[in-house]
């Protein structure tokens, strides 16, 4: 009897779920993330023209406008821009002063990290995060020439970096063929 | 109706009727079998019982015992499977409610979601993020716009 019971409201729950329509986020494209968008794209072409007129500071201040934009709660563009963001900011401030210091590399590290601990899920946009990351560390190698120890080190901080870039990009890359129609 | 003559021999039969129910009444194997079935029926009425046998009142007791064994484990049977049924059917019934109230999902091209396809990875090197965010904003104005002529159409 008692297990009946326990059957009864499981297979209960189970119809009944196998009935609901998929749980899909269903936020659709609207304002409010078309004008969060558009305000992403038109600091980062500001950021791209400062640098074109050699202004690295000032594109600085682009990028970081960027972060500072309200996306929508849970929109994956949001997410996607503002981890691209940290990116563009870490190569940054990693070039901002010519030939790239033990500051500049930290202060890009630091950046990468805060994309990091934003990012909720595999995507391209945190794979290249990792790119960026393995490219702050040949840049401190190439810094660390004279030590042919320490250059190794941050060779092998590279070579990591870059790998898990490859695991991610394999990983997004492998459920969007699952996806397919 | 009786005989006025004949008191004294009534009397001696009525007697030893009596003295045959009395000895009845008392437990005594005596009088007949109507002695003692009339006899039982007077204790009954006084709301004297006939005294019980060992073997039947070892069968009451253990009949008693037995009952309330049966109580107690009743008692102890766990309520929670049957709650727990209460619970999965008021869980069902809400799930079955959303599929009937909740309308049918919008196509993905409509929804915000990953740009995993529209700029796919790894972003080559002369890609800036502007062109990236073009891209995107780009693909997201023309569902926007879907969405809004789709809203108009329904108002």
């Amino acid at each position: 009897m008692t297990r009946g019971a326990v059957v009864a409201a499981v297979m209960l729950v189970a119809v009944a779920s196998g009935c609901r329509r998929s749980g899909v986020a269903e936020r659709l494209v609207d304002e409010q993330l078309m004008l969060a968008l558009e305000e992403a794209r038109a600091w980062q072409h500001r950021a791209d023209t400062h640098m074109a007129d050699g202004e690295p500071a000032l594109a600085i201040g682009d990028v970081q406008a960027v972060l500072k934009i309200r996306f929508p709660p849970g929109a994956a563009e949001g997410e996607e821009a503002r981890l691209d963001a940290w990116a563009r900011l870490a190569k940054l401030r990693l070039d901002a002063g010519g030939a790239s210091s033990a500051e500049d590399e930290a202060r890009a590290l630091a950046s990468v990290e805060e994309g990091r601990r934003e990012a909720t899920r595999d995507s391209f946009y945190r794979a290249h995060l990792e790119t960026v990351a393995g490219e702050i560390f040949e840049a401190r190698a190439k810094r660390l020439a004279a030590d042919p120890e320490a250059a190794k080190a941050a060779r092998r901080e590279a070579l990591a970096a870059y790998a898990r870039s490859i695991a991610i990009n394999q990983r997004v890359q492998a459920g969007l063929l699952k996806e397919a129609p | 109706m009786n005989d006025p003559g004949n008191d004294d021999e009534a009397d001696l039969e009525e007697r030893a009727a009596a003295e045959a129910l009395a000895r009845a009444f008392d437990g005594e194997d005596a009088g007949t079998a109507a002695d003692r079935e009339f006899a039982g029926m007077i204790g009954a009425a006084a709301g004297r019982s006939a005294p019980l046998g060992e073997i039947r009142a070892r069968g009451l007791a253990r009949d008693a015992v037995l009952e309330v064994q049966r109580r107690a484990r009743r008692a102890r049977r766990p309520r929670w499977p049957w709650a727990m049924l209460g619970v999965a059917a008021s869980v069902a019934i809400a799930l079955l409610a959303m599929r009937v109230v909740l309308p049918e999902p919008a196509p993905e091209h409509l929804r915000s979601r990953s740009a995993g396809r529209l700029v796919p990875g790894p972003f080559p090197k002369a890609q800036t993020a502007a062109e990236r965010l073009d891209r995107v904003a780009a693909d997201r104005l023309i569902a926007f716009r879907e969405v809004r002529s789709h809203a108009r159409g329904r108002r």
